[in-house]
């Protein structure tokens, strides 16, 4: 590509055409003030506090979203830039409640952190034209107070671009302008799945997870209960971002030291129904390669997804695999093997998960969602997971609670739902379920020990990978997708039936796969999401066992109460069916 | 002795005058605090933050006073206490206005984070606490009643730790509050304006008088020649404020930003800090040889004269008749290099970066125009210069080094270390000696005057003569040599440094937040690790004074040093006027 | 409203009790500073009321640093429990 030369703030630079002034400046150690711009998802210059001065051009540009031109004189900071920066910011802090102290995004807030970078001392102008827009709680995992939103309208391009669900649109005109769902619905009328990417590139407080920190304090001071913990794979390397460790940085014994510290019974860890759900699903899989059930098999982890396929392709839910989701499969043991094996009345376990995850706690509160309580004949066991906390949520109940997180001791899990391994571990990255099933289901169907057992094929960042394994003489072929964009396309060429011969597709719903979550701590971007797998793949390694199948509690679990993958008592606990939602 | 405790069901064994807060810590948890300051003693309970439960206790201790005992069984986080925190800091919520976007510590404030680690979504109560006026009546600190939580740290540090006792806390009306002595405004006081109450504020309830405006509409002003001087203790603080470590060198990367920022010369006060030495150095030498008053003390540090001008005004004719390095930059900017570059004067604009609240008030004072102009136009605290520094979107911890501007750019070690306390005092002796002696002195390091302890002391043999010099930072120490030498006990000694503030100007009230014992010891290994590196470690080594005195001033003590560099004082003895 | 004689009594007596404990504050601690200014408000009918009284109540209580604030504490949750019309309507 052409190279243009170009001057900002006296500093010459060169720059590949096609360049944004804002990187352009960046290059020269100039990070002009941004707002609404979010990089690749929203570049609308919606918020004009990016405003640069061009010369030759009288009206200011925004840098966001402007292209360098040759020999083209930049200037960054001068005073009617200020100026207009701190009108803007005004006018936008005018119509933005003065609640900061009370605010869950406080400290982590885009629009905070921009007042005090310009120095704003005060607001000079009255707006108020949202404080008035009524607060949606009507769904399981998101909360939306649009009196809080700015309408830089990330949460609108990452839904409609980036999930390609377009459950929230901009509504209105001017400065009365709001974002919300198409005709005043509720956010739990749409089709909305709940996967919380919009709480994650939200600047302010105006999208947000449902907090159920209460109800887990609350079952933590009930002596009645006893109070279980599970922990998502994704989660042990995303905590300590709330703590300033580097992204990626696992935290796997300390998390379990804090969870001690807050008061759980038991902690317990998602990963070990990680490795339960290869178990399941791998046998599943095998099972219709050797019947010939539906083909190819889709993952039936990621609740985003589950919802995604209900709402847009209810056609091809044949596809996807009955197992529950980890922390399903999870919940139903804690309150029925565990349960007897501790001679705990099932009633007085309160399980609790730690997610990385907005829709997980759709998924827990499905009617379905119940199994315990049916394999025990009794109503008074409700859900078979009684709270779902995001990684936010218990990165704000330790810091509540006083807990020095960065310098706690490693601790282990608990027996006997505590021990997993590193196939369970790469879960919560986009290709470790596959990766996991692989290395399982090639030893189950060959006999064999599988001797190179990393599949770099399916790991990293692109949108759709694939790899061909062969297993007695089938060349097994796969593909994973992440980022429901992807996962549409993915279903496009089902519909048209150009994936006749894959055997075996992952979907995750976010970017990246559970350490892009919805419920992670934010900042959740490109550079954080990669460190957090790089995180990820050091923890499978470092595991004793690798392959879920060598996990011992599992054959364990089986031996003692499950007997065989996909027997009577797996159908009852684990395995589950889904609603046509259009 | 140690001894064993349980904290929440994790025994911790800790020695015998350890707090419970301390002892919490050991095991990982951070009971939370709000009024409590380790490093200026406070630790009067006032908050209730930190309270927490002690079997066979019906009421909770503080743990931040509290001495853990043997076999205490301690709970930080019942229910109980977690309501009762919860309640008082609501409590504290309903009377602290809600403009975290507009107030100067937004995204600095121990209020905004303790709120935040609470997770307090709503405030039950409401404001009960007056109105109060903003108080902009000092020329560099201003006080804001209506954000005061009146946890009392700016009472103790002004009160135990300076000995100026501006500010108390008392009942006016039947509500407590933080008000200047006699309720005159703070202006009226003994105020010393060093800032010191600003570091240790929580929230934004003291912060100084802001002036980057000035500096703004400057830098936009085609017809001003606008000049910037970088004192040397900012050389290793302003990187704190971008996320680096306190003490990491930045110098270059502070002129690089400057330079961007707009100023049309960028020049360092470490020049003038060498030039300190020379004048105040030759006046020493003077005051020996012909029996002039002794011991001589420091005029650098403006916090410390406006209190010897306050408490002790008797003793005035010890204070040096130096200017401050900021001062003497200021006239030779009007003067020698407008002159050197053909700039009309007036057209020359001066900006101070400073680490102190008290240079405001220096620079203000009627006798600070020996250019024939205000010598320095406008002084910004570190804090200042970042605020700045950041509202233009300059990314400074990866901005290139660059060097400062001709003729008044070079500084030598010995400048550099006039940041930390017993900085000037080694920096005069390793000039005095070769001025003194002729001969080269070989080891330059005179560690018995660096450090934080309070006073230090130390005997140089000079031709004869030892020569004897303290070293004092922080008002009550100062204080105490005061008493000192009124009662006629240090009359052997010939030389004594006082800094205002505690560590010296790396600890200055222009700091960035915030500043306590251990980031000020790491400021001060940063002084000194930039003064071995420096090419000249002595002040009369450097080039650019040579040149100085050659091209402009004469000699040292001549005659327009004296009407550029030397000064007066003023008794304005205790105030208010009672 | 007007309360009969005994609420009326009984509501002054709650009033001229706590305007002691709130003259012998000394200011020093939050829970007994904020909190007897607080419970004023409530008595004139302008603050908090019930259940978040007692959540002051309790914490001036036990988190008090002295026995002004501990009474005062313990006072309100008497009061509470004894003649809440008193707190109801600032009486």
């Amino acid at each position: 590509m052409a190279k243009l030369k170009l001057t900002i703030d006296g500093q010459a630079v060169e720059v590949e055409e096609g360049m944004s002034i804002l990187k352009a400046a960046a290059l020269v150690g100039v990070k002009i003030p941004t707002l609404c711009y979010l990089e690749d998802i929203n570049e609308v210059g919606a918020c004009r506090i990016c405003v640069v001065e061009v010369e030759g051009k009288e009206d200011f540009v925004t840098a966001c979203n402007t292209p360098v031109e040759d020999g083209m004189v930049v200037r960054t900071n001068t005073p009617a830039l200020r100026a207009s920066r701190r009108t803007t910011l005004e006018l936008i802090l005018s119509d933005h409640p003065m609640e900061c102290l009370t605010c869950v995004r406080n400290g982590n807030c885009e629009l905070q952190a921009l007042a005090a970078q310009l120095n704003v001392r005060a607001v000079r102008v009255s707006g108020a034209t949202h404080a008035d827009l009524p607060r949606d709680d009507s769904t399981s995992g998101i909360v939306r107070d649009p009196r809080k939103c700015i309408v830089c309208q990330r949460c609108i391009n990452v839904c409609a671009n980036v999930q390609t669900v377009g459950a929230i649109e901009l509504q209105g005109q001017g400065f009365e302008a709001f974002v919300g769902p198409p005709a005043n619905l509720k956010l739990a009328d749409t089709r909305c799945v709940q996967c919380g990417q919009c709480a994650l590139v939200c600047p302010t407080a105006a999208i947000v997870e449902k907090d159920d920190t209460d109800k887990v304090w609350a079952a933590l001071l009930d002596p009645a209960k006893h109070v279980v913990v599970q922990t998502a794979p994704a989660t042990r390397v995303t905590i300590g971002d709330m703590f300033g460790l580097p992204p990626g940085t696992p935290v796997t014994g300390k998390m379990v030291a804090a969870l001690r510290r807050l008061g759980f019974d038991a902690v317990f860890d998602t990963d070990f129904a990680a490795d339960l759900t290869i178990m399941e699903e791998g046998s599943e899989l095998i099972e219709r390669l050797t019947k010939g059930g539906v083909l190819p098999q889709f993952t039936s982890c990621s609740p985003g997804w589950i919802k995604f396929i209900e709402h847009f392709y209810p056609e091809f839910l044949p596809h996807v695999s009955t197992c529950k989701s980890p922390q399903q499969m999870f919940g139903a043991v804690a309150k029925t093997y565990y349960a007897q094996k501790k001679g705990i009345d099932p009633e007085n376990v309160f399980v609790v998960s730690i997610m990385p995850c907005t829709a997980k706690k759709f998924e827990a509160e499905r009617p379905e969602m119940n199994a315990a309580s049916r394999y025990w004949n009794n109503p008074r066991i409700a859900r078979d997971v009684d709270v779902v906390l995001t990684s936010r949520e218990l990165g704000r109940m330790l810091k509540q609670a006083g807990i020095d997180f960065p310098n706690l001791p490693e601790e282990e899990y608990d027996e006997p739902l505590g021990l997993s391994t590193g196939a369970a571990a790469i879960f919560g990255a986009t290709g470790g379920v596959m990766e996991a099933a692989l290395r399982t289901a090639y030893e189950l169907v060959t006999g064999k020990t599988l001797e190179q057992i990393d599949f770099q094929a399916v790991r990293g960042l692109d949108g759709i990978k694939e790899a061909v394994v062969p297993m007695n003489g089938i060349n097994v072929k796969v593909m994973v997708g992440h980022g429901l964009r992807n996962a549409r396309q993915i279903m496009e060429k089902l519909k048209a039936g150009e994936l006749k011969d894959y055997h075996f597709i992952e979907i995750m719903c976010c970017p990246g796969g559970c350490i892009g979550g919805g419920g992670q701590p934010i900042p959740t971007d490109t550079v954080v999401r990669q460190s957090r797998i790089e995180g990820i793949y050091r923890v499978d390694a470092a595991m004793k066992y690798r392959k879920s199948h060598e996990n011992p509690a599992i054959k364990q679990l089986y031996a003692e109460f499950l007997e065989k993958p996909l027997g009577h008592k797996s159908h009852a606990l684990l395995h589950t069916q889904y609603t046509p939602r259009n | 002795m140690a001894f064993p405790l349980t904290i929440d069901g994790f025994k911790v064994e800790v020695p015998e005058g350890t707090t419970i807060l301390e002892a919490a810590a050991r095991i990982g948890i951070k009971i939370p605090t709000l009024c409590y300051l380790k490093d200026i003693g406070h630790d009067v309970g006032a908050c209730r933050i930190c309270v927490v439960e002690v079997e066979g206790e019906s009421e909770f201790k503080t743990a931040c006073n509290t001495p853990a005992a043997p076999g205490m069984v301690v709970r930080t986080n019942t229910p109980a206490v977690r309501e009762a925190r919860r309640v008082t800091l609501e409590m504290i919520l309903a009377n602290h206005p809600m403009e975290c976007p507009t107030c100067v510590r937004n995204g600095n404030c121990e209020l905004q984070n303790l709120a935040a680690a609470f997770n307090i979504r709503e405030v039950r109560f409401p404001r009960t606490r007056p109105q109060y006026p903003i108080d902009d009546s000092a020329v560099a600190v201003i006080r804001d009643p209506n954000k005061c939580i009146l946890c009392r740290r700016c009472v103790t540090v002004c009160q135990q730790v300076q000995t100026v006792s501006a500010i108390e806390f008392k009942k006016v009306d039947g509500e407590p509050v933080v008000l200047p002595i006699l309720q005159v405004p703070l202006g009226e006081t003994n105020c010393v304006q060093c800032g010191q109450c600003i570091l240790v504020c929580p929230v934004g309830a003291i912060y100084e008088r802001d002036e980057t405006g000035k500096v703004w509409a400057a830098l936009a002003d085609p017809e001003k020649h606008v000049v910037v001087q970088t004192a040397p203790a900012t050389h290793v603080t302003i990187g704190e404020a971008f996320g680096l470590p306190p003490g990491t060198d930045i110098t270059g990367k502070m002129v690089a930003a400057l330079r961007r920022l707009g100023f049309d010369a960028v020049f360092d006060t470490n020049f003038t800090a060498d030039l300190t030495i020379m004048e105040e150095g030759s006046e020493l030498l003077e005051r020996i040889k012909k029996g002039g008053v002794l011991p001589q003390f420091t005029s650098c540090s403006p916090g410390w004269i406006k209190f010897i001008e306050h408490f002790y005004p008797e003793l005035l004719p010890h204070v040096s008749s130096c200017k401050s390095p900021q001062q003497m930059l200021g006239p030779l900017a009007k003067t020698f290099y407008a002159q050197k570059r053909g700039i009309d004067p007036k057209d020359v604009f001066v900006v101070s970066i400073m680490p102190c609240t008290a240079k405001k008030f220096e620079a203000a004072r009627p006798e600070m125009n020996a250019s024939g102009y205000r010598d320095v136009d406008v002084v910004l605290t570190s804090r200042e210069l970042a605020r700045m520094i950041r509202e233009a979107g300059l990314d400074f911890a990866n901005l290139p080094d660059e060097d400062y501007d001709e003729p008044m750019g070079i500084g030598t070690g010995a400048g550099q270390i006039f940041g930390a306390t017993g900085g000037v005092m080694e920096a005069a002796l390793r000039t005095a000696y070769e001025l003194a002696t002729g001969k080269t002195l070989e080891k330059i390091d005179f560690e018995e005057v660096r450090g934080m302890n309070g006073v230090k002391a130390a005997t140089v043999p000079m031709n004869g003569i030892n020569v004897k010099v303290l070293v004092a930072h922080g008002l009550g120490n100062a204080r105490a040599l005061m008493e000192k030498v009124k009662a006629g006990e240090l009359k052997d000694y010939h030389f004594i440094e006082i800094m205002c503030c505690p560590g010296g100007c790396i600890g200055g009230g222009g700091q960035p937040i915030p500043t306590g014992t251990a980031i000020r010891e790491m400021r001060i290994g940063g002084c000194y690790a930039r003064d071995r590196v420096l090419q000249y470690r002595k002040s009369h080594e450097n080039p650019q004074i040579k040149a100085l005195y050659a091209e402009f001033l004469g000699e040292p003590l001549g005659h327009k040093s004296h009407e550029l560099l030397h000064t007066t004082y003023t008794a304005r003895g205790f105030c208010p006027k009672i | 409203m007007s309360g009969g004689g005994k609420e009326a009594q009984a509501a002054e007596l709650v009033r001229v009790l706590f305007d002691l404990v709130r003259k012998e504050s000394c200011g020093e601690c939050f829970p007994c500073a904020l909190g007897t200014r607080q419970i004023g408000a409530a008595l004139d009918g302008k603050g908090a009321a019930g259940a978040l009284l007692q959540e002051i109540g309790r914490a001036m209580k036990r988190s008090s640093k002295c026995g002004v604030g501990r009474i005062g504490g313990a006072l309100v949750l008497e009061l509470l429990d004894r003649y809440p019309a008193a707190f109801k309507t600032g009486a």
